[in-house]
């Protein structure tokens, strides 16, 4: 039963070798992984790859194959006890438009159990705004403020976030993100987004899934990241001494070449060239082409 | 049962139709009254059987007065149910043209939840809306003799009205909310254009006794009302329900 104290050290989310089937297409093929607390997972991957799939098979939304288990139990078995538990915004630009915003929160405080409007309340005094205000009457960056203010409100260990920040500016982007950090996150909690823009999301990550054709990719935690994978930058023809030295991809540029290498000794590559930890976007590329 | 609650309030927050318009046949009845006190009305229109009182009770008001009263009641009804037919099509097809689904799905209340949610408002709140306007029209009408119309009116029309939302209503209105999930485009055009087709194909190639038995027959009135058909009506708007709901599942 959800009700029950789960053990603490237990994941949250526990997938062992799920697959889905599209007709022929594999939107999903043996994919196994599992978040715990005190996660900032990112779950990237190009439009297609199946992060969408992967998710409904969370949520209970879809049949599939192989073990997945959300707090301890099959999402299958009740959608909606499960959302006591976790939350989730599938679209920032959701809200409800005819609503007003203290409409929203008294609805909200109705229908979820886990739902603290004072904490809502106090949050919002920090934006600019009104709780009589009509949702429609909202600027774009406004509503996801208040979408994310109605979820941070609500006392669950575990978000999911389906391409949060798509179509927002810069802005509002980072004052999301800082949020999230902020008045979310802490050692008890996780959060799992999914996006296609990965340099957005970067710095707020403690660990980066990517994911492509429904296959995991790679799965790292942050700091494993830097540890394992360099990016060396080298002007003109470079031939490698050590046969060891086998680059997973090369770029060449205008005026110099890119090489990523994963597991190599900085040590060692700095003699070629200038070596740097290579950005996600970098590690994206290279892992997917 | 909080919930519950909560959702039916949401409905009449979202669907101001459903205040607005009782609101206008207030203003209209008070309208019908100032022009017996001040102006020269005179109606002819009748009212199906058993949804006006018996002549015998009416004859302590004005008999025009009376008349004018039956008009105003069933008036009420019929507009009212209209209203019901109009906020099922519209109730779910609104939440998919803003993507307000998306937000509602991602609250921990399941689809039977909302759709039950939607079907009471359109079968229990508002009859009730019509019952509460009926009466205050005859408040309004009659002042302190309303008691003495109303008691006789409910009886003989309470059991009509209530057939109504069995044998018509219920069908209609989970029908309604069946297009008002799945059309693409128009769930108005969907809610009229089957049942259209499939009449003018029975009437064509077979005896057209069918579509009038279950559909034509059902919303023309209770005249034609049967145990057989009425059954039908509900296990098809049991079919409609549960197709609404596991199709509102697939929604992301």
């Amino acid at each position: 039963m959800l009700g029950e104290v789960v053990n603490s050290d237990a994941p949250f989310v526990s997938i062992n070798g799920v697959s889905k089937n599209f007709g022929s297409t594999k939107a999903l093929d043996n994919v196994s992984l599992s978040i715990g607390a005190g996660e900032i997972v990112g779950l990237i991957g190009s439009n297609g790859a199946g992060k969408s799939t992967l998710l409904k098979a969370m949520m209970g939304l879809l049949k599939f194959s192989g073990d997945l288990t959300v707090f301890g139990q099959n999402p299958m078995a009740g959608r909606a006890e499960l959302l006591k538990k976790m939350s989730y915004i599938a679209d920032v630009a959701s809200l409800p438009s005819w609503m007003k915003v203290s409409e929203l929160l008294s609805f909200m405080a109705d229908v979820h159990p886990q739902f603290d409007i004072q904490r809502a309340k106090a949050l919002l005094k920090d934006t600019p705004i009104q709780q009589g205000a009509r949702i429609h009457a909202l600027s774009k960056g406004m509503k996801t403020r208040l979408h994310l203010t109605v979820i941070l409100a609500i006392n669950t260990d575990f978000l999911v976030l389906d391409e949060p920040t798509l179509g927002l500016d810069v802005l509002v982007r980072r004052e999301f993100q800082d949020r999230l950090v902020e008045d979310y996150f802490n050692q008890q909690r996780s959060i799992l987004i999914t996006t296609h823009q990965i340099d957005e999301i970067e710095s707020i990550l403690t660990r980066v899934i990517f994911i492509k054709d429904g296959r995991i990719t790679l799965d790292v935690s942050k700091s494993e990241l830097k540890n394992s994978f360099s990016k060396l930058r080298v002007t003109g023809n470079v031939v490698f001494s050590d046969p060891d030295l086998k680059p997973i991809y090369q770029r060449q540029l205008v005026d110099h070449t890119e090489l990523i290498f994963k597991g190599a000794d900085p040590k060692v590559l700095s003699a070629y060239g200038e070596v740097a930890v290579p950005s996600l976007e970098d590690l994206f590329v290279a892992t997917n082409s | 049962m909080n919930v519950f609650i909560a959702l039916l309030k949401r409905e009449v927050l979202e669907h101001k139709n459903l205040w607005r318009v009782p609101a206008v046949l207030l203003a209209m009845a008070l309208l019908v009254k100032l022009s017996f006190a001040f102006g020269n009305l005179s109606l002819d229109f009748d009212v199906p059987k058993g949804f006006d009182i018996e002549s015998t009770v009416d004859s302590f008001v004005n008999s025009a007065l009376g008349k004018a009263l039956s008009v105003m009641n069933y008036l009420i009804m019929l507009v009212m149910f209209v209203v019901g037919i109009f906020y099922a099509l519209a109730s779910l097809f609104n939440e998919r043209q803003d993507q307000s689904v998306l937000f509602w799905r991602s609250l921990p209340i399941s689809d039977a939840q909302t759709v039950g949610a939607k079907l009471t408002i359109a079968l229990v709140l508002i009859p009730l809306i019509i019952l509460v306007l009926q009466s205050l029209v005859a408040l309004l009408f009659l002042g302190g003799q309303s008691g003495n119309y109303l008691a006789p009116y409910f009886a003989s029309t309470l059991g009509r009205m209530g057939q109504v939302l069995l044998w018509s209503m219920l069908p209609t209105i989970a029908w309604c909310l069946l297009c008002s999930q799945v059309a693409n485009k128009s769930p108005v055009l969907m809610a009229l254009v089957l049942p259209l087709l499939a009449i003018l194909v029975d009437k064509l190639f077979l005896s057209g006794a069918l579509s009038d038995a279950f559909v034509i027959n059902r919303l023309t009135g209770v005249d034609h009302y049967s145990l057989g058909i009425l059954i039908a009506g509900v296990v098809f708007a049991g079919v409609c329900l549960l197709v609404t709901v596991a199709k509102r599942g697939e929604r992301f």
